[in-house]
């Protein structure tokens, strides 16, 4: 593939995907400049792997699978230890949100495990099925299973009384 | 019980809230991949092919304790239908240390645990480290982990980055590099790794050897090639961009000891297991060269014209991409081969499921057919990846302008043919 080729594929990807790869990605390690370090590394690894990925034509499952799979591996401080809001940062609030119910939301997925926050992630933002997430995380559909009604029994633990409202019955 | 719908609401809100946070140009991603893959095919295109192994991941295996531009995950070279890896290890949630808020060091036998492989080289790595820089432990924070090695076949290499505070400068941290490289390995230049990128100039070391130094106030790097071959590179930063926005100053490492640490012999890299070093001479010799993959397809796909386009060369696989006309048909053509220690699924390669054949010698492919989703959209494709008798895998996939293929163009047949062709398997 012809590096002008590669170039202009590439660079309509990220244009297009940049911000949901790093709101994957904030979601996975809690804080914005890590994210940011996290999509700069996969967008660096999925442009050497450019004509592999495409000719596949899988490109976002690649893209996703380097975050997912790789965002917590780091040389940096456990994720507890960071401050999971954005201390010194102006915040944009969605209208109608309480940054509580942000906080309440951000330390909750923080008390998760990370194969749990994984599965919230893909099963739940990225609103992934068990299967599309099991190739993702290389684990069964089983694991999907458990791991999802886990870190669900255990949001729902946390959250009660900032989404007190909230009382779906789907599980 | 949280209604999911809900979930799903809030966790979109709550990623959104940074949407606008720390924006980042585009060319910005483009140049960081442009420069990566620069490095990494000069570096694999370089040398001769017994040192394509060792020489070729560097490219991609410069960990992030080295380069100032990568995030701070260990590079994994990409692999279709391999992810890379997957890191299961939960946080060290209750790991020790001041966070980002404090000036005391998080000793190394309080970090995070190494993997157990590594233990010797974090021990003799951290042993060093503290003797040359830190005597009195207390500066170096193993709060972010030890030293590591990275086992990737052809990125052999190990180091990492360790927090240097300063007492009475809370919450500022900045970090010591250290990493060893093979002897095999042409290292990176002096100085395009450290954060500030510094210009070094040489020191003769009263040994007799000869060292690479840099500095720029308490920023500093030494590259040095120790007497059995290997490389270390030391690099000091004020700032550990990954746990803070403070940066340290006055860290008070002289050249001195910078020189000192990398002379010290305790700094080796482990043997390579057996299994690692078969994966790495996997590596080593197993493409065609883009002239015989060019022949075989003249070979094979015959009855048309046949024009090169490209050839991508990575460490662990050549592709070449061509034209083949014959009358008012156009075909995309690609075809290469896989080293035997990252061999693809068919379904990656071709871009569809693909089924078994057997040959009537009694080889076997696998072959697919049919439409498969590509950027642009649905193409029809054809493909066969072949699986070398020495492990290595072959691949040939004839991409369809449209969504049928077209009569009178590359046949199945054809393809096998190619796959199979005896020139592309070394």
């Amino acid at each position: 593939m012809a590096r002008r080729t590669r170039d202009e594929e590439f660079s309509e990807y990220v244009v297009q995907r940049r911000t949901q790869l790093r709101r994957i990605a904030y979601l996975l390690c809690g804080d914005v400049h890590k994210a940011e370090d996290l999509v700069q590394t996969a967008l660096m690894k999925l442009y050497l792997a450019w004509p592999r990925v495409q000719r596949a034509g899988n490109v976002d499952a690649y893209a996703r699978r380097i975050l997912v799979n790789s965002g917590i591996d780091e040389s940096r401080r456990p994720w507890r230890r960071e401050d999971p809001g954005l201390e010194g940062l102006d915040r944009t609030l969605a209208e109608g949100t309480a940054i509580e119910d942000h906080t309440a939301l951000m330390d909750a997925l923080a008390s998760l495990p990370l194969g749990q926050r994984q599965v919230v992630v893909l099963r739940h933002f990225l609103g992934m099925s068990v299967e599309e997430t099991a190739t993702d995380l290389q684990c069964s559909t089983g694991t999907v299973k458990s791991q999802s009604s886990r870190a669900l029994a255990r949001l729902n633990d946390l959250l009660a009384p900032q989404f007190g409202a909230v009382g779906g019955t789907d599980r | 019980m949280i209604d999911e719908k809900s979930l799903q609401e809030r966790l979109t809100a709550l990623a959104a809230q940074q949407d606008d946070l720390l924006p980042r140009a585009l060319d910005d991603d483009l140049a960081a991949g442009r420069r990566r893959l620069r490095r990494r095919n000069v570096l694999a295109g370089g040398g001769a092919i017994g040192a394509v192994a060792a020489v070729t991941v560097l490219g991609v295996g410069v960990a992030g304790w080295m380069s100032p531009s990568a995030g701070p995950t260990v590079e994994v070279p990409p692999v279709a239908g391999q992810s890379t890896a997957v890191n299961t290890e939960e946080p060290g949630s209750d790991a020790p240390g001041p966070g980002t808020t404090g000036d005391v060091p998080v000793p190394a036998d309080q970090g995070p645990p190494v993997p157990a492989a590594d233990a010797t080289f974090n021990r003799n790595l951290t042993a060093a480290m503290y003797a040359h820089l830190d005597p009195g432990k207390v500066h170096l924070d193993f709060g972010s982990g030890g030293f590591t090695v990275d086992r990737q076949p052809g990125a052999r290499s190990g180091g990492n980055r360790i927090g240097w505070r300063m007492p009475g400068q809370m919450g500022a941290e900045g970090y010591v590099a250290l990493s060893v490289q093979p002897a095999t390995r042409t290292p990176r230049p002096c100085g395009s790794t450290s954060e500030p990128r510094l210009t070094c100039h040489s020191v003769t070391l009263p040994n007799g050897r000869t060292a690479q130094l840099g500095r720029a106030g308490d920023a500093a790097v030494v590259l040095y090639r120790q007497p059995d071959g290997e490389w270390i590179n030391v690099s000091v930063s004020t700032l550990f961009g990954n746990n803070t926005e403070i940066p340290v100053h006055d860290l008070g490492i002289t050249d001195q000891q910078l020189l000192a640490l990398v002379q010290d012999n305790r700094l080796n890299l482990p043997s390579p297991t057996d299994d690692e070093q078969a994966k790495e001479n996997a590596m080593k010799g197993f493409k065609p060269s883009t002239q015989a993959v060019r022949q075989a397809v003249g070979r094979a796909l015959k009855g048309g014209t046949v024009t090169y386009t490209s050839a991508e060369s990575v460490p662990e696989q050549l592709s070449v991409l061509l034209k083949w006309t014959k009358g008012s048909l156009m075909e995309t053509v690609e075809a290469g081969v896989d080293s035997s220690a990252t061999v693809s699924p068919c379904k990656d390669q071709i871009g569809i499921t693909c089924q078994q054949v057997t040959l009537p010698d009694g080889r076997k492919v696998m072959y697919g057919e049919g439409l498969g989703q590509f950027p642009g959209g649905r193409r029809y494709v054809r493909g066969v990846t072949f699986l070398q008798p020495d492990g290595d895998s072959s691949f040939a996939r004839v991409l369809f302008p449209g969504k049928v293929a077209q009569p009178g163009g590359i046949t199945k047949a054809q393809l096998i043919t190619l796959a199979t062709d005896t020139t592309l398997d070394k």
